[in-house]
């Protein structure tokens, strides 16, 4: 409740600093959205030659790429600049401003900072994802969507836990932003087509070791009905709030033990 | 004299790089990553039986991994920061210095580039290579082809810094130029063929990218190694057509220059 409180001061202010800038601010979003765009149209032009890829066709592998897109673009509202700021923070030897306030480190560092430039990211997901469903002529029942809502959050914890474990790196090496980019813009990039078409190793390692799959690939083969085509179990696209907590778990703990190794440059 | 003020300015470009060795390591893994991703998307849209047919006749799946891997080959050299170098020397006045030195900007821009691109054929292009032979049955030209195939991608090149310099040359007027980046690199994801080859574009986008500039950095070189395109008719046509894209820009830098330089207001120093 406090944090809430908090927040709610910590964000006007944020806002505030931003807006300055105008025009920039505002184009900002543009920029983003441009680049999605073409995305889409790289999708749109490969599946209107082939139909289908592994037996998804465009509508399904757009639906894929948007769910990547959108549970990235909520988990990097709270954590990607934030974590980008505490990499400067501790390369400048400021970082014990974080240690210094009484509220937890990690509250603190999510609290601090908005990711306002990923709000557009989110509003294009939503409109893509209402597109792709009507295109496909999706009707799911309320309890479904309720359902898959669930599940995309678990997905949420999952983008959000590979920001946190990739950006706490920076309490070990120096250069942490190269490990996060090849994470998040590299490995992150295998979710955008269905993992259906890797082949089973590269499934296994994105199903249980670094699970991007569930990122995506489950949840939507429960709303779109792809039985069929169930990798492993038919019941795992259902562990993906598991999967989300636990690796968020992992991910705060790697954060706490980077705190622990953090020493401050004495000034 | 001059040749010497070039070398060593590329140099210092190439010895800056020397202290990022792990994060072109990481950027090396970035690469493979796609390659692999490409070359799943392609197994999975080609089906069993291998063969596809396209706007340039059958086209076999090793050939298409052929054509990833050869892509991303030509992006490690074509993917520059030209465009951020340009316009943070504007925005940090940093360009005063470059102004006073005794070769033109251009020349500046280029030399460094040209010694981030050695470093990076020694520490990517190299392991990128290596791995690529290793893992995919990448398909050799032959002789004329593979020597073609190097003079267009050098043409290609050229180009692809020219297009990036005149870009960049934009943050004269507007500063906030990474949107106007991000616009250049989805024109070129989408109608370089660099992901796409363009044999497999509907119509209409054939005929836009052949009213852009970007096939020929990428898709027309590929095209010639892989054989596609034999006749020396064709070759000279493409040829033709880097050169005339590459004396269109160059008056265009030249113009943009000149508009740009009395614009330029430095702080101090």
């Amino acid at each position: 409740m406090r944090y809430l409180k908090l927040y709610a001061r910590f964000i006007p202010i944020y806002f505030k600093s931003k807006t300055e800038h105008g025009f920039g601010f505002y184009m900002d979003f543009v920029g983003f959205a441009l680049s999605h765009i073409v995305s889409y149209a790289v999708i749109w032009a490969l599946m209107s030659r082939f139909q289908t890829i592994n037996g998804w066709n465009m509508y399904e592998v757009m639906i894929i790429y948007t769910l990547n897109m959108l549970t990235y673009a909520i988990a990097a509202v709270f954590f990607f600049f934030q974590m980008n700021d505490v990499e400067e923070d501790v390369h400048k030897g400021s970082f014990d401003s974080l240690l210094v306030k009484p509220i937890n480190p990690f509250i603190h560092m999510i609290i601090r900072s908005f990711g306002h430039f990923f709000l557009g990211d989110i509003v294009i997901a939503i409109l893509m994802l209402g597109f792709c469903f009507s295109r496909l002529d999706l009707h799911p029942s309320l309890a479904a969507y309720a359902g898959f809502v669930a599940l995309l959050l678990g997905a949420v914890l999952i983008q959000a836990a590979f920001i946190v474990i990739t950006g706490s790196m920076c309490f070990w090496i120096v250069r942490a932003r190269a490990v996060m980019n090849v994470v998040i813009f590299g490995i992150r990039g295998f979710a955008d087509y269905p993992i259906s078409i890797y082949s089973k190793v590269l499934r296994i390692v994105l199903t249980f070791i670094i699970p991007y799959g569930f990122v995506n690939f489950y949840p939507s083969q429960l709303i779109l009905d792809k039985e069929g085509g169930s990798l492993f179990v038919s019941w795992l696209p259902y562990a993906t709030p598991v999967v989300g907590v636990i690796l968020f778990f992992i991910a705060y703990r790697v954060w706490n033990a980077g705190l622990n190794r953090y020493q401050g440059t004495g000034s | 004299m001059r040749i010497a003020l070039y070398r060593e300015m590329t140099l210092n470009a190439f010895r800056t790089l020397l202290a990022f060795r792990a994060e072109v390591l990481l950027f090396l893994f970035g690469q493979l990553f796609k390659i692999f991703v490409q070359v799943y998307i392609w197994h999975a849209l080609f089906g069993e039986s291998g063969q596809l047919a396209s706007q340039a006749g059958s086209i076999s799946i090793q050939e298409m991994i052929t054509y990833v891997v050869i892509s991303s080959v030509i992006s490690v050299f074509a993917t520059n920061d030209v465009i951020f170098k340009v316009s943070s020397k504007v925005s940090s006045g940093e360009i005063a210095m470059d102004l006073i030195k005794p070769m033109s900007f251009r020349s500046v821009i280029f030399c460094q580039t040209f010694g981030t691109n050695m470093y990076r054929m020694l520490f990517e292009l190299v392991p990128l290579v290596i791995v690529s032979l290793l893992f995919f049955h990448v398909q050799l030209p032959s002789l004329a082809s593979g020597i073609a195939f190097l003079i267009l991608v050098f043409n290609g090149l050229i180009l692809n810094f020219l297009i990036t310099y005149t870009i960049g040359l934009i943050a004269f007027w507007y500063i906030l130029i990474w949107q106007i980046n991000t616009v250049l690199n989805g024109l070129i994801r989408l109608f370089s063929g660099a992901f796409i080859p363009i044999w497999f574009f509907s119509d209409s986008l054939v005929q836009v990218s052949y009213f852009l500039p970007f096939r020929l950095i990428y898709y027309e070189p590929i095209s010639v190694y892989l054989g596609k395109v034999t006749g020396w008719q064709e070759l000279l046509a493409i040829v033709l057509q880097q050169v005339a894209w590459i004396a269109g820009m160059l008056l265009l830098q030249k113009w943009m220059w000149s508009k740009a330089v009395r614009r330029l207001v430095v702080q101090g120093g």
